[in-house]
Formats: structure tokens, C-alpha cells, sequence
């Protein structure tokens, strides 16, 4: 009866952000990411056929994000020119630090990924976390040497967010799938598919700017008709990462 | 089973868990082995070693993943705790009631779960699937363990 009324009090406190749930939390990862990592045995294991593939990829890659940055660079002071004339003040690079994708979500009901860097690193919660090819989630539970990161692929993750081309907002949601959703978009916007999809910069967690998908479909919400719902590929190819950045302000 | 080989391979198995890509032939389902692995504590241990054991694999669980901490605690120990309750009338040497133990502990998670994350057609699928993967895992952990044993004694 004494364990039934502990779970059950349990039950009542679950999930809310106390420090014992902290502690507590922080101890378990601490003894299970030793073995998470374990898994770096399994991977390391590759033919040289498989090394040599990833090699031509990373070369590609490489000279394609050359090129972009050449691209970028010339935006960038084009950029800057435009500012100074309006009077702006110019955007300081944000500060990122790289961090290596050492494990996913355990369960099956939650999209997350596990980094080997936490607040040791000067990561904190609620920090954005991208790559080369857009937006991946925020940080979510962060530990001395490790954080976790909701995907926005989880239903958990909304992001605000706009349309590139007509600058629409509206809110970027996961399904728990493949797709995300951008909701509350205008009734009276202009969609149309394959229009970028990028992060507004409201809410204080995403900058501004950061590709989140593509718009692949649009049609008006089916229980409210009262504004657009656009089913978004997103930019990011989740089931490959294995590096990413963390913006840290 | 060994308390702290248990207690080893709880922890190896979260691990696991959470390395494991998932299974496009399963509609993108992760496999579980904790729920099979919890199911040998709870029929075979004390009532308070079971619980224990389900809590630490539940809690490392959670640990390693997005949901609220404690879900997954508060589920393996709960079915962990009926189980225990009930094993005067249960005998664990039966394939179909360790099959009932690991679907059990999977099921109990898989409901809070989707509870938490939301209900559909997909998470009771999700729900069935990760209850009949578990439900036979159990069983092979159970023959696996026995073979040891066995073998051990012949050595």
C-alpha cells in the first residue's frame, strides 16, 4: 500500500521541472551515456568500400559549401554596404560551438538526439542547434557533458516561422513523422510549392533567418477554414546527422 | 540472473536503445529491450529488488530521451509492482506468462507514452507492435538466461 500511495504521488509531481527531477535526471544520463557511446563500436566497423563512398561525399560536400560561402560572402558585404547606408547597425556573427550526435530519443514517442557537449560547453536549454542544411530543434535537458536536443520533427517544437518569398508567418509544428506542418498562415497568402521556409526570429529561441523546409502542399485548415496549413519537407536530413552546431546566444 | 549482470545489462540495453536507428519495415518503430529485461526482474526477484531494477531501467529511460522525466519509470514500476503482487499465482517458467509480463511492461509505457505525446490510429499500432515485440523478447531473454545457467553448471 506504502509503494501504491508513492507512485501515485509520483504520478502527481511527474514531469515537473523540480530539482530532484533535475538531479536526478543528471545521475541516470551520467550512468547511461558511457553506454550509449558504446555504440561507436558498432559503426566503427566499416569496409573500406563504405569509407572510400563517405570520403567522394564529404568531397562533394565540401566544394559545395565552398562555393556557397563564396556566394554568402558576397551577399554578406553586399549586405553590409546596404546597412551602413540605411544606418543600421550591423549583426555580430552569432558564437556556435560544433557537437557530435552520440545517441537518439530512447523511446519511441519523442524525437530527440543526445550531444556530447553540455553546460561544461556553455550549453544551456533552449539554445537553437543547426547544421549546414537548416534548422534541427533546441535544446531541451542539458547536463555537465551532455544535452539533448527536441528535433522539430516532435510535436513538442513549434517554431515561428515565414514564408521566404511572401514573408508570411506562421507556426512550424512536427507530426512525429517526416513532415512538419506551418500553420495559421494568412487566408488571403500566396503559397506556392517549394517556397522556402525559414525561422522569423520571434519567441527568443530561433534567430532569424535559419531554413526550416520547403512548402510541399497548402490547402485551408479542415477544422477552422480559417487560415492556411502548408505541409513542409524539412531542410535537414534527420536520419544522417551526425555533427550539428549550437548557436550559444 | 545475477542482481548486478541485470543491472549491467539494463543499463547496456538503454544504451542500445538509444543508438539503434529505426525500423523502416516497422513504420519507423525503435526497438525496446528494456520492457524484456524488466519483465525477468519482475518475476524472478524480490518484490523491492524488481521495483528497483524497474525503476533504474525507467528512469535511465527517460534520461536518454525527450519525454518528461519519470514516465517511464512510473510505468515500468507500477506493471512491475502488479506483476510482483500477482506471482503467487503466476508461474514464471511458463513461456505464455513471461510473454504476458514483457507485453505488459511495454504496453504500460507505450499507453503513458502516447498519452503524453497524443492518441491516434498510429500510436495504438505503435502501442501493439512495441507490446508483441516485447512479449517475445521476454521469452527469449528467459531461454537465453536458462542456457546459461545450464551451461555453467555443465562447465
Amino acid at each position: 500500500m506504502i509503494a501504491g500511495l508513492l507512485l501515485a504521488g509520483w504520478a502527481l509531481v511527474l514531469g515537473q521541472p523540480t530539482l530532484v527531477s533535475a538531479r536526478l535526471r543528471a545521475l541516470c544520463a551520467r550512468l547511461g551515456t558511457p553506454f550509449v557511446k558504446l555504440g561507436d563500436l558498432i559503426p566503427a566497423v566499416r569496409s573500406r568500400h563504405e569509407l572510400a563512398r563517405a570520403n567522394d561525399r564529404f568531397r562533394a560536400e565540401n566544394e559545395r559549401l565552398r562555393q556557397q560561402l563564396q556566394a554568402f560572402t558576397e551577399t554578406g558585404r553586399e549586405n553590409l554596404r546596404l546597412r551602413e547606408l540605411l544606418n543600421l547597425a550591423a549583426s555580430r556573427p552569432r558564437k556556435t560551438i560544433a557537437a557530435r550526435v552520440i545517441g537518439r530519443d530512447a523511446g519511441n514517442w519523442w524525437q530527440s538526439l543526445q550531444l556530447d557537449r553540455g553546460w561544461n560547453d556553455g550549453v544551456t536549454e533552449n539554445m537553437a542547434v543547426l547544421n549546414a542544411d537548416g534548422l534541427i530543434g533546441r535544446t531541451v535537458a542539458v547536463t555537465r557533458g551532455e544535452s539533448r536536443v527536441l528535433l522539430v520533427l516532435d510535436p513538442g517544437c513549434k517554431v515561428s516561422a515565414l514564408l521566404q518569398d511572401s514573408r508570411e508567418p506562421g507556426i512550424v509544428t512536427g507530426g512525429g513523422n517526416a513532415r512538419l506542418t506551418m500553420s495559421y498562415i494568412n487566408r488571403a497568402a500566396q503559397i506556392h510549392p517549394g517556397e522556402a521556409v525559414v525561422t522569423s526570429g520571434f519567441g527568443g529561441v530561433f534567430p532569424k533567418g535559419i531554413l526550416v523546409g520547403h512548402v510541399e502542399r497548402a490547402g485551408l485548415n479542415p477544422e477552422t477554414g480559417m487560415s492556411f496549413d502548408a505541409t513542409i519537407t524539412p531542410a535537414v536530413d534527420f536520419r544522417r546527422l551526425e555533427e550539428v552546431l549550437v548557436i550559444l546566444e | 540472473m545475477n542482481a548486478a549482470a541485470l543491472t549491467m545489462l539494463i543499463l547496456l540495453a538503454a544504451g542500445v536503445q538509444a543508438r539503434l536507428p529505426a525500423v523502416p519495415v516497422l513504420g519507423g518503430l525503435r526497438l525496446e529491450f528494456l520492457p524484456a529485461l524488466v519483465a525477468v526482474a519482475a518475476l524472478t526477484y524480490r518484490p523491492g529488488a524488481a521495483m528497483g531494477l524497474a525503476l533504474l531501467a525507467g528512469l535511465t529511460q527517460d534520461a536518454l530521451s525527450a519525454g518528461p522525466f519519470g514516465v517511464t519509470g512510473l510505468a515500468y514500476a507500477t506493471v512491475a509492482f502488479g506483476i510482483t503482487a500477482m506471482r503467487d499465482v503466476m508461474d514464471p517458467d511458463l513461456p505464455w506468462m513471461q510473454m504476458a509480463a514483457g507485453g505488459a511492461l511495454a504496453g504500460g509505457v507505450a499507453v503513458l507514452g502516447a498519452g503524453v505525446a497524443g492518441f491516434s490510429a498510429t500510436a495504438l499500432l505503435k502501442i501493439l507492435a512495441l507490446g508483441w515485440w516485447s512479449a517475445l523478447l521476454t521469452v527469449v531473454v528467459f531461454y537465453a538466461g536458462d542456457f546459461c545457467r545450464q551451461w555453467m553448471r555443465d562447465a
